[in-house]
């Protein structure tokens, strides 16, 4: 399947994933998702950075068994760029698809992860496809493309004070599934699973990337992801010492405040 | 220097919201108590020496110990019948307490605070040590797991506060058993002979508080601080971040005699609308008419397209681009010949994506001086007062949350009498109270409205900020003789506004076209308006 565009700025991938992604549920996510997709259902997953939205929505296309095009949206993502253009070659003009025009095309699961960064003509080129026509219009191709019956789209959203918002008209298109970071037991399992070190440590490390979320909206805009834990995790797995891994993978990415820094240097002091 | 400004606070409060989820207020201590040094805990949150040149740990050791009582020291002691040395170890054992719980949750305060305990451990035999200097070991040793120290007494007290010869659990849990045993080292200390000096004690190392949150308030001497000073003055010290209705901000101003900057020269004062009228400010209301409503809705429209108009939309630099959903059919037929000639055909045939207008954040900012007020039956401040209004219902038609929009009068009397008066707050509505009051009058220091002005849209998160002043443009103030001085101030201020990213325009309201403002703002950025219907040509003139 060719997916991808001749594009720097996407990354597409559409592949049936041989190995299951790890996913640990933290409610019955997986059910309801299973459910809305039988019923071809567009859903929106919302939650903070790093809290396994992406990893859900690999481990639920591998579970349904269906390919997954991911688009990975940044503010210059424009309508085109998800459902294709004519390019130049030797012969003239060719056109090709989009990434979310293969998979409409194809039956595939398209998930566009943080479709509000885009530019807002590609919200507007998702509505036919959400609703029951189920239908995406192709104006310069002069084309209208039947959604396949196995397509079905994701979109991930992460509502941040301060950042751009969903217009209803979008959003109403959409079931929604909240996430969160798992509570303190499942994320030091998941930390121990995904960078391979003991629990103990594991649990260490959340109880640090829970102090840290406490800064929220009190110098940092959010805390530390379950991400940035398994990054630590990953680098003491590497033999270095606790203090400089959680500096380097927590401490450094998460503030460039001089007294936040300092703060959230001497609570990983505190704490190792 | 202010104390306060020594005091990291907000590194502080970052730190212990963090370590326990506490959201404690910190104090500076009263700077004429005698132990302005010593940190004290108060129902009003944590007390730190500000003046002190302390280390960065030494603060956080300080601010953890306080919290740690916060978090564990549950039990409130009644010293009444209570001698003073009992008291005192009844404190020391209290501190080790919460600090040994406060460390078993995060080991690495042990670090932080072993770093303070400096006393030399071990010395039984040398010549017989003082009270504090034991009383000092022992409280090393109950935080040190490793430590070892050989007088009888210091082993006793270990022995009494641990449940195991490693230092493994804590037996004191219970206020009662806590009181018992400091009675039974205070009468060992007694045996020893040793001399306690109450009014002298205070618990160390140096990071300790005073402990006097442990203990019933209203009680005898000892619950004051040594010297007899009130625990918790209200006067001697002030809060870090005060919030008065009315705040008063001081800004420098620009001498050209001396070109030099006078530190904190001008004191701006933000005016609520309620309190707007100063009690000697001349009362002047404007006659003129003000530009009808009808009027002034005609013009958001046109208003709304010049704002609109960013000059980078236009720039043909980027018009074309390799990639894009328009074509650009002259670039195709261009790319086709060339192709078909064999040479080496251009591939960019897209038109590239106008480049998206940035998020901006605008500060008007209205010349509210006498100057500004009826001349031959015209107001220049209603003039003002409309502009302001289009510009904001153009803003607000445009759609865009990103844009917002802030309105604010000002007037000077002096330069301790700088009065701003918010008419319309960023993401708020028209303020129609302050609007129906607000009147001409006093004068027009300029340099110091633009830099509260700027002060306040530097904090704004927009790319894009731009300060509008709609003024006469003529700069002048009653304790200022010397034409120049005020204009090359503002001059500065404009300066200072670039460099903090801020686009200083002013549009000159019905000025006659030698005003002394062309010595502040130059060419693009500064327009002319005497009539109210040339606002989208005097926007459009200004490169905003």
């Amino acid at each position: 399947m060719n997916a991808a565009l001749d594009s720097p700025r996407m990354a597409s991938s559409a592949d049936l994933h041989t190995a299951e992604p790890s996913y640990q549920a933290s409610g019955d996510e997986c059910a309801l998702f299973t459910a809305a997709y039988a019923q071809r259902l567009p859903v929106l997953l919302k939650g903070p950075t790093g809290c396994g939205k992406t990893r859900f929505v690999e481990h639920m296309a591998w579970r349904l068994k269906r390919p997954l095009i991911t688009v990975v949206c940044n503010d210059d993502l424009s309508a085109s760029d998800l459902t294709g253009r004519w390019l130049l070659d030797a012969q003239g003009m060719r056109w090709q698809d989009g990434p979310l025009t293969t998979a409409a095309r194809t039956g595939a699961i398209c998930y566009l992860d943080e479709l509000i960064e885009a530019r807002p003509d590609t919200t507007v080129v998702i509505h036919p496809l959400t609703d029951t026509r189920r239908m995406l219009p192709l104006d310069s191709h002069s084309e209208v493309v039947q959604a396949h019956p196995d397509f079905a789209l994701v979109v991930s959203y992460n509502p941040q004070a301060g950042a751009k918002e969903m217009k209803p008209s979008t959003r109403q298109r959409f079931c929604a599934l909240q996430f969160d970071y798992p509570n303190a037991e499942l994320e030091s399992a998941i930390v121990a699973t995904e960078a391979g070190v003991d629990l103990a440590l594991a649990s260490d490390l959340v109880a640090l990337g829970l102090r840290t979320r406490r800064l929220q909206g009190h110098g940092l805009d959010e805390g530390a992801s379950t991400r940035m834990l398994i990054h630590a995790a990953a680098l003491m797995r590497e033999g270095v010492s606790a203090l400089a891994a959680c500096h380097m993978a927590v401490v450094t990415p998460l503030s460039d405040d001089v007294e936040i820094s300092a703060a959230l240097s001497a609570a990983v002091h505190a704490s190792f | 220097m202010l104390p306060s400004e020594a005091l990291p606070q907000r590194g502080l409060s970052a730190y212990l919201r963090a370590l326990w989820n506490l959201d404690l207020s910190l104090w500076p201590t009263p700077l004429s108590a005698n132990d302005a040094g010593v940190p004290f805990v108060s129902t009003d949150g944590v007390h730190l020496p500000a003046s002190h040149p302390f280390q960065s740990d030494w603060y956080r050791a300080a601010a953890a110990h306080a919290a740690a009582h916060r978090v564990y020291s549950r039990h409130v002691f009644d010293g009444t019948g209570l001698a003073p040395i009992t008291r005192a170890l009844v404190g020391m054992l209290e501190d080790a307490r919460v600090e040994w719980l406060a460390c078993r949750e995060l080991p690495g305060l042990r670090r932080l605070w072993l770093a303070h305990h400096t006393v030399a451990l071990g010395t039984q035999t040398d010549s017989s040590p003082g009270f504090e200097a034991l009383v000092l070991r022992l409280a090393r040793s109950l935080l040190d797991p490793h430590c070892t120290d050989d007088h009888a007494w210091v082993r006793k007290g270990r022995a009494l506060f641990f449940l195991d010869v490693d230092a493994q659990a804590v037996a004191l849990t219970q206020p009662d058993a806590l009181r018992r045993a400091a009675s039974i080292l205070g009468n060992d200390i007694g045996q020893m002979r040793l001399s306690f000096n109450a009014k002298l004690y205070r618990p160390g190392p140096s990071y300790r508080d005073d402990n006097r949150v442990l203990w019933r308030a209203h009680e005898g001497q000892s619950d004051a601080a040594p010297d007899g000073h009130d625990p918790a003055p209200e006067t001697g010290h002030r809060r870090l971040d005060p919030a008065p209705p009315e705040s008063v901000t001081r800004y420098r101003e620009w001498d050209r005699l001396i070109s030099r900057y006078r530190a904190d020269w001008c004191s701006v004062h933000e005016v609520l609308p309620s309190h707007h009228r100063q009690p000697n400010r001349p009362d002047r209301p404007t006659t003129a008419q003000s530009p009808s409503h009808s009027a002034l809705v005609r013009l958001v429209r046109p208003v709304r397209r010049a704002l609109q108009a960013h000059p980078d939309a236009a720039s043909p630099l980027h018009a074309l681009a390799r990639q894009g959903s328009r074509m650009d059919l002259n670039a195709l037929v261009r790319w086709a010949v060339d192709a078909r000639c064999f040479r080496n055909a251009d591939a960019r045939i897209y038109r590239a994506h106008s480049v998206a207008r940035p998020r901006t954040s605008w500060s008007v900012l209205i010349d509210a001086s006498a100057s500004s007020g009826t001349e031959a039956g015209f107001s220049s401040l209603t003039l003002s007062v409309g502009a302001a209004e289009v510009a904001a219902a153009a803003l607000n038609q445009m759609g865009s949350r990103q844009d917002e929009i802030a309105v604010q009068s000002f007037c000077s009397d002096g330069r301790h009498a700088v009065f701003m008066t918010p008419l319309k707050r960023f993401a708020a509505a028209w303020d129609v109270a302050s609007l129906s009051t607000l009147r001409a009058g006093l004068s027009t220091r300029l340099g110091a409205a633009l830099r509260h002005a700027t002060a306040g849209l530097a904090k704004r998160p927009n790319a894009r900020r731009i300060l509008l002043l709609l003024s006469d443009g003529e700069p002048h103030d009653v304790d200022v003789h010397d034409p120049r001085y005020l204009v090359d101030d503002a001059r500065r201020a404009v300066m200072e506004a670039r460099q903090r990213g801020v686009r200083v325009v002013c549009i000159q309201i019905a000025a006659n076209q030698q005003s002394s403002a062309n010595a502040v703002f130059h060419r693009p950025h500064r327009a002319h308006l005497n009539r109210i219907e040339a606002l989208p040509k005097a926007l459009r003139q200004l490169r905003l």
